[in-house]
């Protein structure tokens, strides 16, 4: 840890810049910085989970969903402060991938991968039946509306660097350590003593609590829920996409992802059906030629020997 | 009919064949000798298209064939009876025989193989329609060297055919190691024991840590000191 | 109700299993001989689906006749497919798979929701609407085609696997594959020739599917997901177990619609699977434990 310490300066200037943002930056702007630190804090720790923790999870819908349906619940129909409500939420998403680790953590590689995808759609389905939360007619959190998106900034900047020290700590922790020597070889790993199924559920659940948050803010963000978008894969395809184009498993990686999803989204917005179409075959294009993603390619070119997980 | 000229293989970056030669002349039976993980396999596996060399040649009747597919080699005439028999336990005895034939020009005149290779192993014949997994070690090892002769080769490579076998089993399987020399087919004969191997050859080579360290006529090296010590342990 | 009626429910999930069987056919053989589950499955039989619907408006001729030449043209994308895309991540370890398969799923749905929008798409036929009448059960048309053609494709693709030589190879090869290229088999052309076998299978049961039942460009995930259940339940790497696998997911949907009518009816479906996935995980015929 020694070299991150001598960047603490550094570290703290950025970060005063960042928060200062609001106060000189306005309009779709600042809805680009939003969306820029949610879906960088979603896709560092899908990255995470998936290159180190060898967890691919295509239902990360599930969370975006929950955390977004349990804020808006919580704030209306418990009258819970927003903020406290979002928190809840995150806690709730957790408790949700705590108890889906019991069935789906049992499953290895692809079988997982599918694993979470049932789950996503059967929860889907199950929104969009249950009439507590509006089920196809969706639910619209009207204690959000009037929220300046100079408050919401706040949180999904947070959000976004709590992710990287989230993904930094758990890589160097002993559970990040133990997670590591399961995706070499799960079997070895068990055989010298590692917890596989506590690791790779507690990895989960730490996943799932930031992600439910993300979905938490999102709804606060856009103050309308339905079943088909809140539970939408594109959800996942997005937070693959940043995370892939940047380099998976990598800290800067979803950076420069994110950066270039949001970019391309102001880029392509009159192409409202083009977009998911085009993150397709980029991924494809990248997973094929450029599996490092651009992080990982630009490490090689400017021949960067940097420690992981940076 | 084999020439290895000083070849020298790698598994990406780490060396395991150290300028490596060796001659098998036509009809002759040769044995290479060496312990786990002297190299033998490394270098069937070379001869055979597997692995290429990064440096030295292969030639095969004259002709190149260190950078020649699989299949290429195959059709040219050599074929290899793998390490651990490595049939195909869910395919019966018939169906991995036909495989044997799947590069060779044979594919078409596959009865013909086939009678050949009952005759020289009836029990194969009684049990064509058997599971391959399901048969004895010995009769595994039957059906491997079967396998490895369908495709009509000019010359068998046989790594290690008497491994975990019971003695009496690898006396059958040594009788039928003379019975191939007989049909016309060259052997190179690989072993860890060095007894049958030594025996049953005309000339031996030893390889000791990617290195042919010993070379010579194989009643010569039942004789000597080093080959006895390391090779031929209990006899 | 009364016995008949539920007789009836059953005959009629023992045909729709067996339409479910010939969608999983394709992804069995991805799982059994290239060991990769393709995620992109379902929207591949979507996909045969459009291009049927596409030569049926165009040239007026029945669905059974468009697969002529659905069928070929399947067979060569599955090729390439596995040629350019498929064995150039295998190397990669066992997650890009995954990861490419589910890119082209979205860029397959995505594609074809461009091409012909979000419209309620059907292969109907006049013929399949009529009323069938046999010991006073009521068989569905529909799904009786897809039973009679699911064991067909299955004959079809048991003789090929047991008789040719290219067959033979396919099943040498996932079992020991290094074994496989000692004898001259080169893994990467024989999964090129599966794969085309496989997407062959996919554009028939697609065809069936459309069919059957109305698609959408975003229809294919709920097949992959039902051809999932099949091959799992019945087995990986068992082509009988997916028979075996498909009447299972068949049942299972009209048990749910029967129980908890039809808005459920999925959603049932995809706790079965999540249930077996839990406690067999292997399925009845399965190899692995």
């Amino acid at each position: 840890m020694a070299n991150i310490k001598s960047y603490y300066g550094y570290i703290i200037a950025l970060l005063a810049i960042l928060a200062s943002l609001p106060l000189w930056v306005g309009g779709f702007l600042r809805d680009a910085l939003i969306l820029f630190f949610l879906y960088l804090a979603a896709a560092e720790v899908w990255g995470f989970m998936a290159k180190h923790a060898g967890i691919v999870s295509l239902g990360q819908q599930i969370f975006m969903g929950v955390g977004g349906y349990a804020t808006a619940i919580c704030c209306m129909y418990y009258g819970i402060p927003m903020w406290a409500s979002a928190i809840i939420a995150g806690l709730i998403g957790s408790g949700l991938a705590g108890v889906l680790s019991f069935p789906l953590l049992r499953l290895r590689g692809v079988y997982f991968s599918i694993g979470t995808f049932l789950a996503a759609e059967v929860i889907r389905l199950f929104f969009n039946s249950w009439e507590f939360v509006g089920a196809g007619k969706g639910l619209i959190f009207r204690k959000a509306y009037g929220i300046s998106t100079a408050l919401i900034y706040y949180p999904a900047l947070a959000l976004g660097i709590s992710s990287i020290f989230l993904v930094y700590f758990l890589y160097h922790s002993k559970l990040g350590f133990g997670l590591r020597s399961i995706g070499a070889d799960e079997d070895a790993a068990s055989g010298i003593g590692v917890n596989t199924f506590r690791c790779k559920a507690l990895c989960f659940i730490f996943a799932s609590f930031l992600t439910s948050l993300v979905g938490a803010v999102n709804a606060i963000h856009h103050t309308y829920l339905h079943p088909t978008s809140a539970f939408n894969i594109s959800w996942t395809v997005n937070f693959l996409f940043v995370a892939v184009i940047g380099g998976v498993g990598t800290i800067v990686g979803p950076v420069i992802g994110s950066a270039v999803f949001v970019a391309l989204g102001y880029l392509l917005s009159q192409y409202l059906g083009l977009s998911l179409l085009l993150e397709g075959l980029v991924v494809l294009a990248i997973l094929i030629a450029l599996p490092e993603g651009i992080w990982g390619a630009l490490c090689r070119k400017l021949k960067l020997k940097l420690k992981p997980p940076i | 009919m084999l020439e290895v000229n000083g070849i020298n293989v790698f598994y990406g970056d780490l060396q395991v064949l150290w300028d490596v030669s060796l001659e098998v002349n036509k009809g002759e039976i040769v044995s290479l000798i060496g312990s786990n993980g002297a190299g033998k396999t490394t270098l069937c596996k070379t001869i055979v298209g597997l692995l290429h060399p990064k440096t030295g040649s292969i030639k095969f009747m004259g002709k190149q064939i260190d950078k020649l597919s699989i299949p290429d080699i195959i059709k040219l005439g050599i074929a290899i009876v793998p390490e651990g028999r490595r049939l195909f336990g869910n395919m019966t005895v018939r169906e991995n025989l036909e495989l044997g034939a799947y590069a060779s020009k044979i594919r078409k005149n596959i009865d013909d193989a086939l009678e050949w290779v009952f005759n020289l192993f009836p029990i194969l014949k009684e049990r064509q329609n058997q599971l391959a997994g399901s048969m004895s070690g010995g009769e595994q090892q039957m059906l491997a060297i079967a396998r490895g002769l369908m495709s009509k080769p000019k010359f068998l490579i046989l790594d290690e055919p008497s491994l975990g076998l019971a003695p009496k089993i690898v006396l059958k399987v040594y009788e039928i190691i003379r019975k191939i020399r007989d049909e016309e087919v060259t052997i190179l004969l690989v072993e860890q024991y060095a007894g049958h191997a030594l025996e049953n050859s005309d000339k031996g080579f030893v390889l000791e840590n990617g290195r042919i360290v010993i070379q010579g006529p194989s009643e010569k090296l039942l004789k000597d000191e080093r080959v006895r010590k390391a090779y031929l342990g209990e006899e | 109700m009364e016995i008949i009626n539920i007789v009836n429910l059953i005959l009629n999930g023992l045909l729709l299993g067996g339409l479910f069987a010939l969608a999983a056919f394709g992804l069995s053989i991805f799982a059994g001989i290239m060991k990769v589950i393709n995620i992109a499955h379902g929207d591949f039989a979507i996909l045969a689906a459009y291009l049927s619907l596409s030569i049926v408006s165009f040239l007026k001729i029945d669905p059974f006749l468009s697969l002529l030449i659905v069928a070929p043209l399947m067979f060569v994308i599955g090729y390439l497919f596995q040629k350019f895309i498929i064995n150039r991540v295998l190397p990669m370890g066992s997650d890009q798979p995954v990861l490419v398969t589910f890119a082209l799923s979205i860029v397959i749905q995505n594609l074809l929701l461009l091409l012909f929008t979000a419209d309620a798409r059907s292969l109907i036929t006049p013929y399949l609407l009529i009323n069938i009448q046999l010991f006073g059960l009521n068989p569905s048309p529909r799904y009786a085609i897809g039973f009679i053609s699911a064991l067909i494709v299955f004959a079809a693709i048991f003789i090929f696997l047991k008789k040719t030589y290219l067959g033979k190879a396919m099943r040498a090869v996932p079992f020991d594959s290094e074994a496989a290229k000692m004898l001259g088999i080169k893994s990467e052309a024989v999964y090129n020739f599966a794969a085309g076998l496989a997407l062959l299978a996919v554009a028939i049961a697609g065809v069936m599917l459309g069919m059957a039942f109305t698609f959408y460009p975003d229809t294919g995930p709920m097949y992959v997901l039902l051809s999932f259940g099949a091959v799992v339940a019945g087995g990986l790497g068992s082509l009988k177990g997916t028979l075996v696998g498909g009447f299972i997911m068949g049942e299972a949907l009209v048990l749910g619609g029967y129980l908890f009518g039809s808005r459920f009816q999925l959603m049932f479906c995809y706790l079965v699977i999540l249930v077996i996935l839990y406690i067999r995980p292997q399925g009845l015929f399965g190899e692995r434990g």
